[in-house]
């Protein structure tokens, strides 16, 4: 069969023309089949996940923005929780405080009230006693006269017991 | 059959002296299948051209079987996604290394470039005759770079394009023309002369094998295989590289910064 190796003639521009227009639809063909597409897909995946980065990056920064927020108003709260304790521990001292001396107050006035009824109590038993003597030793003092004594001696010796009573003190 | 020093000259005088007869016993020609007559105009369709439209399907095909199974991208990629990504990853940030972000569209006719030049190269593995060791082949892709070189020279360096000829003195106005011209010619034929040549060498050894002797015939297991490595798969992956950057190069050169 008829061939050649290598030749320089019209035939050569014929069968560079032939493969050139092989070789333009040959890459026409793949760049719409298969480059251009897959290069759309790779470059529109880069972007996008470019762009899911950068949103998580934001998303980070946002969220240790918040996170600051939240730990400085945990520090509030802290020292919130701390001044109302603070101020709950005083306001019980004082209130403590003021029970024990009402208390105390209290205490005192009952003791006052019962020491002044035990002294008119004593008051009302002395003038019981003294009566009760008095009206005992005028009993006895007019039976044993009545047996005895006369009508002088008796007057003098009334007297002489009524002064006598007179400078007598009782113990309580 | 054997080797014989008087084929190796057959083919020397046959590359040297343009003819299109076939080299006697070492066949490294591009077979002409079919000659077409358009009025006084001769066609033909040759195994390069018949190789190129069978890649050329195999990959449309590929293509359009994987835009299939990819309809729904998935944003976790698996399996076949992974594979099809690299790839276009990789021409992606090849084609943005050499001409910039700016410039990263030229990825579209880039990888068509870069997918075909490889197929093409390691197709000698399948039996194929490489259509990259067709001068053809490798001259229109590289006129396609030579016109992207100065398309994009007009097209962004506007009258500074004009002026770079006579730059860095007038009178080396034809210099500057041979090295613009020489450019093209020798992208294409780095890329056709390292190809052909692994396939003649390839032919060469199998001949070599095929005349072997008895026992000796063993070496027909194992040393094309190494060879085959050497010449199609290294050979074929590097020029394929070389190629598509010096050509992203080249044009990246005649944009002004």
């Amino acid at each position: 069969m008829e061939g050649y190796v290598i030749m320089l003639d019209q035939q050569t521009l014929i069968q560079v023309a032939i493969q050139i227009i092989n070789t333009c639809i040959l890459c026409f063909a793949l760049s719409k089949l298969l480059y251009k597409p897959v290069t759309n897909f790779l470059n529109a995946r880069k972007e996008r996940i470019a762009e899911q980065i950068d949103s998580a990056e934001a998303r980070l920064s946002e969220a240790e923005a918040l996170k600051a927020e939240y730990e400085n108003k945990l520090k509030d709260i802290e020292t919130e929780k701390n001044s109302i304790l603070e101020k709950a521990r005083a306001q019980a001292d004082i209130n403590s405080r003021q029970i024990i001396s009402d208390a105390r107050t209290e205490a005192e006035n009952i003791h006052t009230r019962a020491m002044t009824d035990i002294k008119r109590e004593e008051e009302k038993a002395k003038d019981e006693i003294k009566k009760q003597i008095i009206e005992v030793s005028s009993l006895v003092s007019g039976k044993f006269i009545a047996a005895k004594m006369t009508e002088e001696e008796q007057n003098k010796l009334v007297d002489d017991a009524i002064s006598g009573l007179e400078g007598v003190e009782w113990q309580a | 059959m054997g080797l014989h020093l008087l084929e190796v000259k057959s083919l020397v005088g046959h590359l040297i002296g343009w003819n299109t007869t076939p080299a006697e016993g070492l066949d490294a020609n591009a077979r002409i299948i079919e000659k077409l007559h358009f009025g006084s105009t001769e066609v033909w369709i040759t195994e390069t051209v018949v190789n190129t439209w069978i890649f050329m399907a195999a990959l449309i095909i590929l293509a359009v079987i994987l835009r299939i199974k990819m309809k729904n991208y998935k944003n976790k990629p698996s399996g076949l996604q992974n594979v099809v990504e690299l790839a276009i990853e990789y021409m992606d940030s090849f084609v943005k290394s050499a001409m910039t972000e700016k410039y990263a569209y030229f990825g579209n006719w880039f990888f068509g470039v870069f997918v075909l030049i490889l197929v093409s190269n390691l197709s000698g593995l399948l039996g194929f005759r490489p259509p990259t060791a067709d001068l053809c082949t490798t001259a229109a892709i590289t006129f396609t770079t030579f016109f992207l070189i100065h398309f994009m020279g007009i097209k962004t360096g506007k009258g500074g394009y004009f002026k770079g000829y006579l730059e860095p003195l007038p009178f080396l106005l034809p210099i500057n023309i041979i090295s613009e011209l020489a450019t093209p010619i020798s992208l294409s034929f780095r890329l056709f002369g390292n190809i052909l040549g692994g396939m003649i060498i390839m032919a060469m050894v199998y001949m070599a094998l095929g005349s072997l002797p008895g026992i000796a015939k063993i070496f027909n297991i194992g040393v094309p295989s190494v060879l085959h490595v050497y010449f199609d798969v290294f050979a074929g992956c590097i020029q394929t590289v070389i190629f598509v950057m010096l050509s992203m190069t080249f044009i990246k050169d005649k944009i002004p910064d």
